[in-house]
């Protein structure tokens, strides 16, 4: 499903180079989920954004569904963002100023879907999470934990092959952070939803079926946690 | 502590130039048309030349007669009403009589002048304060004989006699030759009782003096001992209104005419139809529309300084946190607001003066002499003032209610 | 899209209320300025009606009480003025001789138009020549019309418009206010509008100065000179006029440097207004562009996000330019439900299509210059890396 292989990442300034990823490969498969573990400042996040075509890498390719995307057009990488991959972030990101369900809209904005249509796949979405009682509310009115299933409904309104979780868990109370949890597996397990999580969390990437771990912009393990468990 | 904050306000403009910019802009442009406008109104009312002391002055310039059919005629007093009535009042020092100007020709090398003749009497001389560049204004012995002598502005001296003395020569105007005997500084063409580029003996009008009707074609100035007199002599004047004679009752039965400062006679006649001084009406209005015209670039500097004063909520916040009251930040922003004003208002300042010069320069307004005096420049400080804390205090406002937690994360929500 | 737009904005309408209101005040001065504008324009590209070169006005005025001695020095003074080479024509006219700063209005009632105001020049039959006046129906006056019962008049096309809306107005009798005559209508001009190039078209009408019937005394004379003549002769035929009218007070103007003075009279206000306009809307436009920047640049993890979810850069940017043309929108639309009372309750007695015109003008100034000072901005936004801007906040 997507391919990294050979992926650098370096940051320059005038006075300073940070290597952010060196030499990185992975395969994720259709299906997994994947975590990927390792301390502050290890590349994690740099490497997902590169999945997520966010970011270029300085070297090395992505591909996504056998395709290259290193000749894409600006165009071409929005339209993969907007079909293929849902994201999740640490902080939510949602807009303040527009309601719960125009924000999880918001990726169906970037298609050719008629207001209706937008409308109704949103609430679908919302109901996946169990927050169809709440989309007219606005996000400054919800819980940390709600505003996050906001968010992962807005990554699913798109129907994603892939959904891109950046510390999904990071800001939130244990309670509230196995809820979020439990909606991803359960995606991932009824849906085939392929998910790619970042996480400082060991108890939470246990529970996922393969687990990557990071130090210093490069890869030192790789397992699959399932079959470790079993 | 205050001396702390401008320096903070100096760093801050510094931070963001594109916005300082946009402000002071905006506050210069905005004050320099306030101060140029205050400038030309200072120009009309103010005491310049040569009406300096017209605290002192009041001035009789219409005479109106209305029947009670709602017909009514208006216009400038008669020699005979101003000599028969006005210059008898006891509690003015002086009263002078003189004509309204009337526009004549003359020529000089097949060039032809328009120029403004108006005929006084010595009181005129008296009362106003004439700038003379040569020679002197025209005395008792001249009047009585009816001399053909004129008093002539600078410009007149120049057109005519390329700017060489002017004294002991004849001017022709109106096919009429004057002796020059004095030069006076011109006198901007808004002043319109004293206004002339060419001033001669009242007596060459005596054909005129015995028509006893009450309007003609003449102005009254008059001068008070002190400036307390000025309601006393209004009193008296109201009293002698109610003596005079009307000749003609078909042409209306009651009177009005009034003594006025220079301002109540404008918005006497533009506003007050003849009857009320309506000088409060004129200031009620002015405010108005300086308001008006503030409004839009009060609203775009609040803006702008809202944004401005948002970006640094980290700062605000710091400062809260360490026991800032609501009321220091508030005051520590109007200060800078204020801060910047003025330096919007000194720019603004040398603007108004390069518009005041190209105003002049210009002919638009006749021998205009818009400047910088006390009286402007004192309003301009006021209206920088009033600008800043405006546009500062409800910016300063929002920001000092501002939660310390969520200004040092730097948001509003 | 647009309504994702509006929904944004209005959502945020508080802290994008001082925006919205700039707007609609920028709004409301552009529409008051360029209507003004406009009116004026539009009554600038109509003719005059008449030729003013090479016509000099004369006023002669005496403080003499003797009504035989004024009527004897003005008929000299015509007599001396026919007889010079230079002088094509000349004609006495009352006050308000074109471009003067005098009028006279008469009330004429015809039929159900019931007291119309209307500019009334008294004029001698020579006018017509000095002024090359048009006729487009009926006759000009003549010697037959001394000795007529009824007053005749020659009414311009306005006029006639307003007073019989089409009828054909020769020889119909009107009654002014304030005279016990009757008019006969006996000739329409074209366009006359003599105030000033700017003034509106007035209802008009001419009554005929008979010198030989009435005894009143006129002080304007019209003169037409020959193309060329100078002010050598000005200054030759006022000493020689000034040994006829001896004591009298006399002026002599060319119209062409009246009609300066007049239009002067219009122009400086309304390029001063022009240029506060201008430069209120300067300011605002600056205004406008440092909070857009300012508030593009807050919301970098809005445009993140945006990126995140598929958006292209050029959505972005699109988006954020419409974001600007919707708030221009509110503010317009506000400013249009005041703008719109000015030509429904026939404010100022001005044509309504200026009126529209003004609207329409100002609201393409508004979304053009809002439009302008939001590409930069916006290019800005759509120009950011959307990993920075996730990791920002």
């Amino acid at each position: 499903m997507i391919q990294l292989s050979n992926i650098e990442k370096v940051y320059r300034t005038k006075t300073i180079e940070t290597v952010a990823l060196n030499c990185v490969n992975l395969h994720v498969e259709r299906g997994e989920f994947v975590s990927i573990m390792g301390p502050s400042g290890c590349g994690k996040s740099t490497l997902l954004n590169i999945m997520g075509l966010l970011d270029e890498p300085s070297a090395g390719q992505v591909v996504i569904d056998g395709l290259p995307v290193k000749t894409h057009s600006d165009k071409q990488l929005a339209k993969l963002r907007n079909e293929k991959i849902g994201f999740v972030f640490q902080s939510y990101h949602l807009i303040h100023d527009l309601s719960v369900v125009d924000n999880v809209e918001l990726p169906l904005l970037y298609r050719n879907i008629s207001g209706s249509e937008r409308r109704k796949r949103a609430l679908e979405a919302l109901e996946k999470v169990g927050l169809s009682t709440r989309t007219r509310h606005f996000p400054s009115q919800l819980s940390g934990g709600q505003r996050q299933r906001v968010a992962i409904a807005r990554a699913l309104a798109g129907n994603p092959e892939i959904i891109l979780a950046d510390e999904p868990t990071g800001n939130l109370d244990s309670v509230m952070g196995e809820e979020i949890m439990d909606i991803l597996l359960r995606l991932n397990k009824e849906e085939g939803t392929t998910i790619v999580m970042v996480t400082h969390d060991e108890h939470m990437a246990h529970k996922t079926s393969r687990l990557i771990r990071f130090f210093d912009g490069q890869q030192v393990a790789d397992s699959l946690v399932l079959e470790a468990q079993i | 502590m205050l001396k702390n904050y401008i320096i903070i306000a100096w760093k801050v403009l510094q931070r963001r130039k594109f916005f300082t910019f946009i402000s002071l802009f905006g506050i210069s442009f905005t004050l320099m048309v306030l101060m140029v406008v205050t400038s030309l109104f200072d120009h009309v009312f103010g005491p310049q030349m040569p009406e300096r002391n017209s605290d002192k002055l009041l001035f009789v310039n219409m005479i109106r007669q209305e029947g009670e059919e709602g017909n009514s005629m208006s216009g400038p007093p008669s020699y005979y009403f101003l000599d028969h009535y006005v210059k008898k009042l006891q509690t003015p020092e002086k009263v002078s009589i003189s004509s309204v100007f009337t526009p004549l020709n003359s020529y000089v090398q097949n060039k032809k002048l328009a120029l403004d003749l108006k005929h006084t009497d010595q009181a005129f001389w008296e009362i106003l304060d004439f700038d003379f560049v040569e020679g002197r204004a025209f005395g008792k012995t001249e009047l009585d004989n009816a001399s053909h002598v004129a008093v002539i502005n600078e410009n007149t001296r120049k057109q005519y006699f390329g700017g060489e003395s002017a004294l002991g020569k004849t001017i022709e105007v109106n096919q009429v030759k004057y002796k020059v005997i004095g030069v006076v500084k011109d006198v901007p063409v808004l002043r319109v009782h004293s206004y002339a580029d060419v001033w001669v003996p009242i007596t060459l009008r005596q054909s005129e003096f015995k028509n006893d009707d009450l309007r003609g074609m003449f102005f009254g100035i008059i001068q008070a001992k002190s400036t307390g007199d000025l309601s006393a002599i209004k009193d008296e004047y109201a009293r002698m209104m109610t003596q005079v004679k009307i000749k003609d009752p078909k042409q209306g039965t009651t009177l009005y005419s009034f003594p006025d400062t220079l301002l109540e006679a404008f918005a006497r006649t533009s506003l007050g139809g003849g009857r009320e001084s309506s000088v409060g009406l004129f200031y009620t209005l002015l405010a108005i529309a300086a308001f008006l015209f503030m409004l839009l670039p009060t609203m775009n500097l609040v803006n702008i300084n809202i944004s401005r004063i948002l970006e640094r909520s980290s700062e605000i916040g710091v400062r809260k946190a360490f026991g800032a009251s609501s009321k220091v930040i508030i005051g520590q922003l109007v200060v800078e607001n204020v801060f910047l004003t003025f330096l919007g208002g000194m720019l603004g300042l040398v603007l108004s003066l390069g518009v005041m010069q190209l105003i002049n320069n210009s002919g638009v307004i006749a021998y205009a002499d818009l400047g910088l005096n006390v009286r402007v420049f004192a309003w301009g400080i006021l209206l920088c003032l009033v600008f800043g804390l405006i546009s500062g205090v409800y910016p300063a406002y929002k920001m000092s209610r501002l939660n310390a937690v969520e200004a040092l994360r730097g948001g509003t929500k | 899209m647009i309504r994702h737009l509006f929904k944004l904005i209005w959502n945020r309408k508080k802290s994008n209320f001082l925006l919205i209101s700039e707007i609609f005040f920028s709004f409301l001065v552009l529409f008051g300025v360029l209507s003004f504008g406009l009116y004026n324009y539009h009554n600038y590209q109509k003719p005059l009606g008449f030729t003013h070169d090479d016509v000099w006005l004369l006023t002669l005025q005496t403080q003499s009480d003797s009504t035989a001695e004024k009527l004897a020095v003005e008929e000299q003074v015509i007599q001396r003025m026919r007889s010079f080479p230079e002088v094509e024509q000349v004609a006495f006219t009352s006050g308000n001789a074109p471009f003067a700063f005098s009028s006279m209005m008469n009330r004429l009632s015809y039929g159900n138009v019931k007291d119309l105001d209307a500019n009334q020049y008294d004029v001698e039959d020579a006018y017509k020549d000095v002024l090359g006046l048009k006729i487009v129906q009926g006759r000009w006056f003549g010697p037959q019309d001394g000795t007529t019962l009824h007053e005749p008049i020659v009414i311009n096309r306005q006029l006639q418009k307003d007073l019989f809306h089409g009828e054909d107005p020769i020889g119909k009798l009107l009654t002014p206010i304030n005279d016990s005559v009757q008019y006969r209508v006996i000739g329409v001009t074209d366009y006359f509008r003599a105030s000033s190039e700017y003034s509106p078209e007035e209802g008009a009408f001419f009554t005929r100065i008979n010198r030989q019937k009435d005894q009143s005394t006129w002080g304007s004379l019209l003169i037409k000179v020959k193309p060329g003549t100078g002010v050598a002769f000005e200054e030759k035929m006022m000493r020689e006029l000034g040994l006829i009218a001896k004591g009298w007070t006399m002026d002599v103007s060319t119209l062409e440097k009246m009609r300066q003075t007049k239009s002067r009279l219009t122009l400086v206000p309304l390029i001063a207004l022009a240029v506060v306009c201008g430069f209120l809307v300067f300011n605002v436009a600056l205004g406008l562009f440092g909070v857009l920047w300012y508030n593009i640049n807050k919301r970098t993890g809005e445009i993140g996000l945006r990126r995140a979810m598929g958006a292209t850069t050029r959505q972005i940017r699109a988006q954020f330019v419409g974001e600007v043309v919707v708030l221009a929108f509110f503010g317009v639309v506000l400013g249009l439900l005041l703008a719109v009372q000015f030509p429904l309750l026939d404010v100022f007695q001005v044509a309504s299509g200026i009126y529209w015109q003004g609207m329409a003008l100002a609201g393409l100034f508004i979304f053009l210059l809002t439009t302008l000072c939001a590409l930069y901005p916006s290019r800005q936004a759509s120009g950011i890396q959307p990993a920075v801007a996730l990791h920002e906040e």
